[in-house]
């Protein structure tokens, strides 16, 4: 279950964004690798100066980016504000996307990036807002652990893992990042990376035996 | 959890009105290749105006190039670096980070010692003090030149963590400095080159940080600007 790949099942978000998109854009939508090459071909076409491109680009990933944005911050509306900031930071530096690499590392670093330049502005603000500490807004939910518990239950349990292992956990068993790719975003090795997914994993687990809840 | 399948009309119009193409960036590797294309002007001119050092013939020539090699190489892989982190996920993790940087240090120091086993040197009546700010200042100015192109490399791409990416560019302009310069001072003693070439790599290093901070507080600003944490600065 915690193997090296990403897992093959996309959260649904993601399925229906791909789905709409392919049967308009042609974009094939096989397996990981298919996905992945569809996104670069998107990329590719609007670091080209096609604008449709941008805006198919957005539908494919904007969903899973906001759910990330979302169980960063916390805070449902504020990561609206810094998906729209992603995006057009994404737009300033498209030129630093390198031909023939995945995608979704280097957007994710970028959300990730807007969020702590986010967190360090707004300072003090931070502490007065958001959630609770047991709470997180409508974030996806690793498919893993989806059996174990109803949605609200794991999205609390979610929201009490350590954020760093949340993060990892998320941007690998949610998001369908490789862990090589969750190391790009997050600064590790691929190893460190695939260990704080899995005690987030096992940690998760926890939080949602019968008995703990 | 909702789907989003059309950006919001101020983004999009953000967009198009400057969707014009862009040339995607080359790797960092041959980026590195600008900031390597330095170091043989360098080395000739440092050997014109200041000379190639006196006790060249009592070092040889392994130990007179040897480590104008080993640093070149080195601020080489921390230029690449320094480029790779301006690169969204394209940085290198902590672990590597610190192993190359603390490696770097120790070849700076193995070459220390090796120059000075094989070489007494110019003999100075303090090493403290005398030719220490002359050698400190001319390193220093030898490696401004790379600390400039390699910062203009770095914000010519997106440094996401640019305090890293000064730091990394700033140690290799630093040992790259050190390397050419390692063909004219004569001075072995360990307090001297420890102390003031010492110094000066890690002024570099220090100026590149300095510039990766105050790019990263410029960037949070603008981005606080437009989310409206704090309002526009008045001219």
């Amino acid at each position: 279950m915690f193997g090296k790949s990403p897992r093959r099942g996309l959260p649904t978000h993601l399925g229906s964004n791909l789905g709409r998109a392919g049967g308009k854009g042609g974009v094939g939508l096989g397996d990981d690798r298919e996905r992945e090459a569809a996104l670069a071909a998107l990329m590719v076409a609007y670091q080209d100066g096609d604008a449709m491109a941008f805006e198919k680009l957005y539908g494919e990933v904007a969903g899973p980016m906001l759910g990330y944005l979302r169980s960063l911050t916390r805070d449902a509306t504020r990561a609206e504000d810094l998906l729209q900031e992603t995006f057009l930071q994404v737009h300033r530096v498209r030129h630093t996307y390198e031909r023939g690499r995945p995608v979704k590392p280097w957007l994710y670093a970028i959300a990730r990036n807007v969020f702590l330049m986010y967190r360090r502005a707004a300072g003090r603000l931070l502490r007065h807002e958001g959630l609770a500490d047991d709470e997180l807004p409508d974030v996806p939910v690793p498919p893993e652990v989806e059996s174990l518990a109803d949605r609200d239950h794991v999205q609390k349990a979610l929201a009490r893992l350590p954020p760093d292992r949340r993060e990892a956990l998320l941007l690998h068993h949610v998001m369908g990042l490789s862990f090589q790719e969750v190391g790009a975003v997050l600064g590790l090795t691929a190893g460190a990376a695939k260990l704080r997914a899995h005690r987030g994993v096992v940690e998760l687990r926890e939080f949602l035996r019968p008995e703990a809840t | 959890m909702s789907t989003i399948s059309r950006p919001p009309d101020e983004l999009r119009r953000a967009i198009t009105a400057d969707v014009r193409p862009v040339r995607s960036l080359v790797s960092p590797a041959r980026r590195t290749l600008a900031a390597a294309a330095w170091v043989p002007p360098a080395i000739v001119l440092v050997l014109a105006v200041l000379g190639l050092r006196s006790d060249a013939p009592q070092l040889g020539w392994p130990m007179t190039w040897g480590p104008l090699i080993l640093e070149v190489a080195l601020g080489l892989v921390l230029v690449a670096l320094a480029l790779a982190e301006s690169v969204p996920a394209r940085g290198p993790a902590r672990g590597p980070l610190a192993a190359t940087l603390g490696t770097a240090a120790l070849a700076f120091v193995a070459q220390v010692l090796l120059t000075r086993s094989a070489s007494a040197g110019v003999t100075v009546a303090n090493p403290l003090v005398t030719h220490g700010f002359d050698c400190f200042a001319l390193q220093v100015l030898v490696g401004l030149p790379a600390l400039v192109l390699v910062a203009l490399l770095v914000v010519r791409a997106a440094p996401l963590r640019a305090a890293w990416a000064g730091v990394l560019g700033g140690a290799g302009a630093g040992l790259l400095a050190d390397g050419i310069y390692h063909l004219h001072c004569p001075i072995t003693d360990l307090r001297h080159v420890l102390l003031w070439h010492g110094a000066a790599v890690l002024f570099l290093s220090l100026l590149g940080l300095t510039a990766g901070v105050a790019w990263e507080r410029n960037e949070r600003r603008r981005m606080a600007e437009r989310l409206g944490l704090r309002s526009p600065q008045t001219p």
